[in-house]
């Protein structure tokens, strides 16, 4: 069974391991460019190589070792409460990249109206009146910026 | 001189131009609240209506609101989490847990202490440095340069508050990424993945709002509570007032990063991002409570916060004295010169000085409106902290979207705001240095730059040069005093431990 602080480090290896994976890409796309393109990336990409192996084969031993994350082992009413919040933070993000798809197709003004109404109604339990006010608000606030400030907005694929 | 430093005063302050001073400094404050609106667009939205403007009513104004975007721009960075400019980032590091623990007036007091203070050293080295400034910016070539780089590099390990390693690993990181367009040299297609949009790099307004702004979000919506959540909050007046205090306090650091910003802003091409983290690692060098920095150390409000403000006076030297624009801001500020028939140079330090002093004094002014109007709705800015989370997020959310996309009008932007969100959120969960990473991606294009015309220019005999070997002492005295400090703490604590 792993044990919470288990979780931690593996979290941290994976996000290391991304990062040695981003560089190994890096440094074998860059041997095909010309020389004089090649120089730098190659001179941050070895030295970013090694740092980056020598911090997981640390954080690794670690973990075989005892397992011990940085800090105090959380409990498991804090390994739960990390969780939920987790969820919420995962369900915003989802919002938020709605909000953008939304932004592309229907442009700012509109995808800024519709989704803050729907957020605060089905997500944040916020009440109707909130909601729609606050919608209204912040559409009104794209036309003001699109219209009068002259600020160029993306108007979305869909001709209103 | 003090005939034509005088002479700018009487001109600043004559109705018209003081007039279209307070309208700049009005205009500038809405604007930079706004992220991804900072200085450059402000001014390039504004330029055209300067048209009809005498050239001191078209710099009282265009001044008037370049001098309250930075400032402005630190306000959001405190109170929601979201830098309102690019070079206001570092203040979210300490300004915005200080606003979630209820002391928000406070950081802003001393934000806007420090920025007042920092625009007016700004100010005060632009007047006096104009009879040195030619040799000093002739002296520095581009070996200098590329070390300067380097030492901002190695604040990277500074600023990683106690794990170098994590640190470094952020900060190449960042280079490597800053690597992503075209090759400056050979026009050679860098992991772009034939996307067009990428062939300028990861714009730094995006990669600012989502490494700093997005985490923020996602953690308030996690929260489910207003931005100060249950903290009993000082009254915002006396937060406000202590926040002033603290930054007098902390006087001698206000100068030194006034120093530093206003060198950095000085040295062209370098840019406004770099003086704030910069000033940043040394608060943090220097202090006497490292540990509180990223927790919400006034320290780590007060240096960046002068150094941020301090640059836009540096910036206008080489802008006026030689036409080389200190940063995009003043790159686009010599179009108003261009609209006036003004030829930056010898002009402005002769036949027009009075001109270029009355610039020292509408930065002068600009702050200190700036600062009025701020003080004058703080309680009301101040009370943002309290509003329901999800009212907040909702605002948030258009605010960021508009500002990724406005930079550079491309809606890859705000792909790129996301992707780098989500880095962001993980890099904050697992405690690695987001500072460290986009100071690596700010400096990668200006630090090769820089090397390819050192060696192309003077072959590695570049590395003798004084002024390298110098710098080249501080960054790594830099690095040894951040290991030796990290080694005495985990020997402290493994002390505490037994």
């Amino acid at each position: 069974m792993l044990r919470a602080s288990h979780i931690v480090t593996i979290r941290d290896i994976v996000l290391g391991l991304f990062i040695f994976l981003c560089t190994s890409f890096a440094l074998a796309e860059a041997l095909d460019w010309p020389t004089r393109s090649r120089i730098f990336p190659l001179a941050v990409g070895v030295p970013l190589l090694f740092l980056v192996t020598s911090y997981l084969a640390r954080r690794i031993v670690a973990l075989r070792r005892t397992g011990a994350a940085e800090g105090n082992d959380p409990s498991a009413k804090e390994q739960d409460a990390w969780l939920v919040d987790a969820v919420k933070g995962l369900r915003f993000g989802a919002w938020l990249i709605a909000y953008a798809i939304g932004s592309w197709l229907l442009g700012f003004a509109a995808a800024a109206g519709i989704t803050t109404v729907l957020f605060l109604r089905l997500d944040a339990r916020e009440s109707w009146k909130a909601s729609v006010i606050m919608g209204s608000a912040l559409l009104t606030l794209m036309i003001v910026l699109s219209e009068l400030v002259g600020l160029r907005l993306h108007a979305g694929l869909v001709n209103w | 001189m003090i005939e034509a430093f005088l002479q700018g005063l009487l001109d600043t302050v004559a109705l018209a131009n003081l007039t279209f001073l307070l309208l700049g400094v009005c205009v500038g404050f809405v604007i930079g609240i706004l992220p991804g609106l900072g200085g450059p667009v402000a001014i390039a939205l504004m330029l055209p209506f300067t048209f009809d403007m005498t050239a001191e009513a078209s710099f009282a104004f265009l001044l008037g609101m370049v001098s309250v975007t930075a400032t402005t721009g630190e306000l959001t960075s405190i109170l929601l989490g979201v830098p309102g400019e690019p070079t206001a980032a570092a203040l979210v590091l300490d300004g915005h847990p200080m606003a979630k623990r209820g002391e928000a007036g406070r950081a802003v007091g001393a934000s806007l202490a420090s920025s007042l203070l920092g625009a007016w050293f700004g100010a005060f080295v632009l007047a006096i440095s104009i009879p040195f400034v030619r040799p000093i910016v002739l002296s520095f070539g581009s070996p200098e340069f590329f070390m300067i780089t380097i030492v901002g590099l190695t604040f990277v390990a500074i600023l990683g508050t106690g794990n170098m390693h994590k640190a470094l690993i952020a900060g190449w990181f960042g280079l490597l990424l800053g690597m992503v367009g075209l090759d400056p040299q050979t026009a050679t297609q860098r992991y772009t993945f034939g996307v067009l949009e990428l062939w300028e790099g990861f714009g730094i307004v995006p990669v600012a709002i989502g490494l700093f702004a997005i985490p923020e979000m996602v953690e308030l919506a996690a929260r489910g509570t207003s931005i100060a959540g249950n903290a009993t909050s000082v009254g915002a007046l006396n937060g406000l007032w202590r926040g002033i205090r603290d930054t007098f306090t902390h006087w001698w650091l206000v100068i030194r990063c006034s120093a530093i910003g206003a060198f950095i802003g000085l040295l062209p091409g370098l840019g406004g991002a770099v003086a704030q983290w910069i000033a940043y690692g040394h608060a943090l060098q220097t202090s006497k409570t490292p540990e509180e920095f990223g927790h919400g150390s006034i320290e780590g409000i007060v240096g960046p916060g002068s150094a941020n403000n301090s640059k836009e006076g540096g910036s206008l030297i080489p802008t006026v004295a030689f036409g080389i624009p200190g940063s995009a801001t003043m790159a686009l500020l010599l179009g108003a010169f261009v609209l006036k028939g003004l030829t930056p140079g010898p002009e402005m330090l002769t036949d027009r000085l009075t001109l270029t002093m009355s610039f020292v004094w509408m930065i002068v002014l600009g702050n200190l409106a700036a600062v009025a109007i701020a003080l004058l709705v703080a309680r009301q800015i101040v009370l943002v902290t309290k509003v329901r989370g999800p009212l907040v997020l909702v605002v948030m959310a258009v605010m960021v979207l508009v500002g990724a996309f406005s930079a550079r009008n491309a809606f890859a932007d705000v792909v790129v705001m996301l992707v780098f969100g989500a880095l962001g959120t993980a890099m904050v969960a697992l405690n690695w240095s987001r500072a460290a990473l986009i100071l690596g991606l700010i400096l990668a294009p200006i630090a090769e730059r820089y090397l390819f015309l050192s060696i192309s220019r003077y072959g590695w005999g570049w590395l003798g040069r004084p002024m390298v070997i110098a710098l080249a002492v501080v960054a790594i005295a830099a690095v040894v005093v951040q290991a030796r400090r990290e080694i005495e703490g985990r020997r402290h604590k493994a002390v505490e431990n037994r």
